[in-house]
């Protein structure tokens, strides 16, 4: 069973919001779940994590993943918002070195050139 | 039985003179304690050398006040050889003491004293094909926490008043002499009042029963959990005592044995080595040793316990941790956001290792922690099978590793994370940070 989540696309780009509050060993695999089986198709994703306030080390893993399978399949990820300790946890382990980190969907949307009349 | 011949006799009196020089080196250089009396530090050690000299030596001196640093180690092989080596050692030790003090104006880090130290003296154990096996301990009281650096020793014997329990907590680097250099790992842990501290040498822990059965790292700690405590001299004495009878009077090897109890009233009047045989206390000679200026007044203390229920398939436990552990450091008022979010995550990756790699059934755990003197430190208490902490994979992002990473969360929150078991299936993994 996946976790509830927004999913729009804006201007070419899908943007994912997953509503879970914590991202932990009991819902690592499936909060992501909805994107995993897409991200052959290759497409840009603004992952908006303005909601989560905890994540751990699987959640991060599945993040991981999902950035490596959209570049394997010509898209790109961009993370949204992230809260400060989401942000922490990304720091720690270098992950912009694999993944953009952007302080809006608006700022991800502009830098993926799919700004929408809604876009932010 | 002939007699023997002249070239036997004198073999003979050389073999003894190269002992009895050997145990003089040992008795003069190898074991060195300042044993002035410390304020809320109460310690004692013996060295009892074997009839062949092993290449045991201690040392036992504070290199500033609130701090009393520890260094035990065994060199391979017997004799002057063994001996030799010591002091070669032990003088790489006390010259990068020298060196590293004058550098930062403060007493070293271990690791870094370690690495300095093995960088002169690796050379000498490698050409003579020796090692040796050390551990370096030192207490800051100030924090309420010991540090060591572990080099393939015996290992340290924890015993927690509190619950009387014990750990046995190990390093894990090689001994000296096995390579060039190594990078050390520098352990820290919390002590609390009453905690004793126990390093010992295999002579003790290796010491044969009638059977051929090893006196074993299990008897040391039942014996510290019956007289735990007890003064710091009788401890000594009373392991001195209890090994001699499980051997028969006869060891093979070196016995030395240092404690060392945090928190208490000074004893260490009473630290006169276990027997006159154990070699001259250093700081002795010359004048009455000057009294030592009172401590500075503990700083401010924030702990907390929590008793947490791992149920397979439920984040609750590691939601109460994290909730609880951030408020700490929230209340503390000097941590910033980020290295709170740091501390917070690691703790709860801590938990998370334990429930995917020791209860995966699900257990108890109980959770302490303690803010003291900008440390923090985390203890996990279980009862669990073994496993080995240090094989859990290290993730790298840049790799895209789809898992793994709670490794490195822990090591790049914290500077020190290890595993150490009690009786049993007791284990405890201790964590802890240096804030800033």
């Amino acid at each position: 069973m996946s976790e509830p989540y927004e999913l729009n696309e804006r201007g070419g780009a899908l943007v994912f919001k997953p509503l879970a509050k914590t991202v932990d060993q009991t819902n690592a695999d499936s909060f992501l779940a909805p994107l995993a089986a897409r991200a052959a198709e290759g497409f840009k994703l603004a992952l908006d994590l303005s909601e989560l306030r905890f994540l751990n080390s699987a959640g991060l893993g599945a993040v991981v993943m999902l950035v490596r399978d959209l570049k394997q399949a010509g898209g790109e990820l961009r993370i949204c918002a992230p809260t400060p300790t989401v942000r922490a946890l990304f720091k720690m382990v270098r992950l912009e070195n694999i993944a953009a980190i952007d302080d809006s969907v608006a700022d991800a949307l502009r830098a993926f050139g799919a700004e929408g009349p809604e876009g932010g | 039985m002939n007699a023997p011949s002249g070239c036997e006799e004198r073999l003979r009196l050389a073999l003894a003179a190269e002992a009895d020089a050997g145990a003089r080196l040992q008795a003069a250089v190898l074991i060195g304690v300042d044993a002035r009396p410390r304020p809320g530090l109460d310690f004692a050690f013996a060295a009892l050398p074997s009839s062949s000299v092993a290449g045991d030596f201690l040392d036992i001196q504070s290199l500033r006040e609130g701090s009393l640093d520890l260094l035990i180690g065994d060199v391979m092989g017997k004799g002057m050889e063994a001996a030799t080596l010591g002091v070669v050692l032990k003088h790489a030790f006390l010259r990068a003491q020298a060196r590293l003090a004058l550098r930062y104006g403060a007493p070293p880090r271990l690791d870094e004293l370690c690495a300095e130290a093995e960088a002169s003296a690796s050379a000498h154990f490698i050409a003579r094909r020796s090692i040796a096996t050390l551990a370096y301990l030192r207490i800051c009281e100030r924090e309420g926490l010991y540090e060591f650096v572990d080099c393939g020793h015996t290992g340290i014997v924890h015993y927690r008043a509190a619950d009387r329990g014990c750990r046995l907590v190990k390093g894990a680097d090689m001994p000296f002499g096995f390579a060039e250099s190594q990078a050390f790992r520098r352990y820290l842990a919390p002590y609390r009042p009453g905690d004793a501290l126990l390093l010992f040498s295999d002579g003790l822990s290796e010491c044969e029963g009638s059977g051929g059965e090893p006196f074993g790292e299990e008897r040391i700690m039942r014996y510290l959990r019956a007289r735990g405590g007890q003064s710091a001299r009788a401890i000594v004495d009373g392991l001195v005592r209890v090994g001699s009878d499980y051997a028969s009077g006869a060891f093979k090897d070196d016995l030395t044995l240092a404690c060392v109890r945090a928190g208490m009233p000074s004893a260490s009047d009473d630290n006169a080595p276990a027997s006159a045989e154990a070699g001259p206390v250093e700081g002795e000679a010359g004048s009455a040793p000057a009294p030592a200026p009172a401590p500075a007044p503990a700083p401010a203390e924030r702990s907390g316990r929590l008793r947490l229920v791992l149920e397979p398939g439920s984040g609750r436990a590691g939601e109460r941790l994290r909730s609880a552990v951030a408020a700490a450091l929230r209340a503390d008022g000097q941590v910033d956001g980020e290295t709170a979010a740091e501390i917070v995550l690691a703790c709860h990756e801590a938990l998370e290792n334990i429930q995917r790699y020791a209860l995966v059934d699900g257990g108890h755990c109980l959770a302490s922690w303690r803010l003291r003197g900008r440390v923090f430190c985390l203890e996990l208490d279980y009862r669990g099978p073994d496993y080995d902490w240090l094989s859990v994979p290290e993730a790298d992002a840049s790799n895209f590793s789809p898992r793994g990473y709670g490794r490195a969360i822990i090591d790049k929150a914290m500077d020190s994370a290890f595993l150490c078991a009690g009786f049993g299936d007791e284990k405890t993994l201790v964590m802890a940070r240096r804030l800033a």
